[in-house]
């Protein structure tokens, strides 16, 4: 069959489609994503953290983590954060979560607030000059601490990013497709 | 499943499916095993000075440390890099109760690279604290290291080293 | 494909899948490559195809016999219950073959 005649094939079938039937796509297209958001939420709750999957925009981890590797985040600690780890942290004003690795922690005697110091693996010098004016990282500032690892499973966020217009073109032909197919 | 194209596209998602379990399988096998724990030594060999940084505010030390960790049993199927570092970790009774600090690391990519043996290597990080309190301080040194899998669980491990204790006074 | 010949393509489907996962896990175990390990399992999943996708003899060796209708006739005036087993597998193979 070619592509031609299955597309008007499937146009055809579009046209005939009465309103509710596709009133009945569009409200199990909802749900699709009304669960997959649902499951998200739900991560978060376990997790404790506000982003409990991140895809890793930098290569400034490598050769450990590269550019489009996914990383589950926790933010429950059976342990408390040690030099090694690897923590995504948020510093405020910027939106961008940096994924780095522990260098120093050093906890405070009365209030056991921690200060925080990282570095990643493929820089030289540690994260300071990123902190800005602050020099450590406190405790709240850190998203969540990495726990398992996706090889290559972000590479369609990085496209996107690179790429905005693909976001559109990728929506745009998901929703077409779950409203014109028939199962 | 009575035509081709129906028959190909069930089998397709079953193959997927195979990946996936192929996935699981391999992120999940090494973890059920516990593997022989490396051997592994750590001391410093020598301080080179311990002094008041003006400039940051805070005691510094440059020591050289002996490192004998033989890490190649933590190299199986799913691990991509093991990295590799050493903590100097001390309480100062002052301000801070814990404190870890790593004055060494490497990257370990292969099973080959992973026999471990330094002799009196100056630290790639000095040993810098967060305030003044370095003098006396008694430190644990421990070698840890990160296993980065291929796909799965990041695991972290350590063995403890030889203690040391900082000169009571700054050498310089 | 007959209906017995859908339900056997499946099944050694399923079974090259298995062994294939098999053989790549230990693969891979042994010589500690994942690209070993999923280079075997595409292979299985290849033949796998190769087997189960085309319309090979082996799966038509049972074809569908339709009841005639004066068959269906004489059943319906008769109520046995023999021949209405064979008439409804029937329907069951044409309603299959139209979806």
């Amino acid at each position: 069959m070619s592509v031609r005649s299955y597309l008007s094939e499937q146009w055809s079938r579009f046209r005939e489609t009465k309103f509710r039937n596709l009133a009945m796509q569009v409200a199990s297209l909802g749900l699709l994503l009304s669960g997959a958001l649902i499951m998200y939420k739900s991560c978060m709750l376990i997790t404790n953290s506000e982003s409990p999957i991140v895809v890793v925009l930098s290569g400034s981890m490598e050769p450990a983590i590269h550019r489009g590797d996914l990383l589950l985040l926790s933010n429950r600690y059976s342990t408390p954060l040690v030099s090694g780890d690897i923590v995504v942290y948020k510093l405020p004003g910027r939106d961008v979560p940096i994924v780095h690795r522990i260098i120093k922690v050093h906890e405070e005697h009365d209030t056991a607030e921690v200060d925080i110091l990282t570095k990643g693996d493929n820089n030289l010098p540690d994260d300071r000059e990123l902190y800005g004016d602050r020099k450590w990282l406190s405790r709240d500032m850190v998203v969540g601490r990495a726990f398992a690892f996706l090889p290559r499973a972000g590479m369609l966020t990085i496209l996107m990013n690179d790429y905005p217009k693909l976001k559109f073109a990728l929506l745009g032909g998901l929703s077409l497709l779950a409203l014109v197919a028939g199962d | 499943m009575h035509s081709a194209g129906t028959r190909a596209s069930i089998l397709s998602s079953y193959a997927i499916g195979g990946v996936f379990l192929l996935a699981i399988a391999i992120a999940v096998a090494p973890t059920l095993y516990a593997p022989r724990l490396p051997d592994v030594s750590v001391r410093v060999n020598s301080l080179a000075f311990l002094r008041y940084l003006p400039a940051e505010e805070c005691d510094q030390a440059y020591i050289a440390l002996d490192i004998n960790a033989d890490l190649r049993p933590l190299f199986h199927t799913n691990t991509k890099h093991v990295y590799a570092y050493v903590t100097a970790a001390y309480a100062n009774s002052t301000t801070h109760v814990r404190n870890e600090v790593v004055v060494w690391d490497r990257m370990i990519s292969s099973r080959e690279a992973a026999d471990v043996k330094v002799a009196k290597g100056w630290v790639k990080y000095s040993l810098k604290d967060w305030g003044v309190g370095l003098r006396g301080a008694p430190v644990r040194l421990w070698l840890r290291w990160s296993l980065m899998p291929r796909i799965g669980g990041l695991a972290y491990g350590g063995i403890e080293g030889e203690p040391y204790t900082m000169p009571v006074e700054y050498t310089q | 494909m007959d209906l017995i010949g859908q339900e056997r393509c499946e099944h050694v489907f399923q079974g090259v899948l298995l062994l294939s996962l098999a053989g790549a896990f230990g693969a891979g175990w042994i010589r500690e490559s994942i690209s070993l390990a999923y280079m075997v399992l595409g292979a299985g999943v290849a033949v796998g195809f190769v087997i189960c996708t085309p319309n090979w003899r082996v799966f038509n060796r049972n074809p569908l016999t339709f009841a005639t209708s004066s068959e269906l006739a004489a059943d319906m005036a008769a109520g046995s219950t023999g021949k209405g087993a064979a008439s409804g597998k029937a329907a069951g193979g044409k309603a299959g073959a139209s979806r």
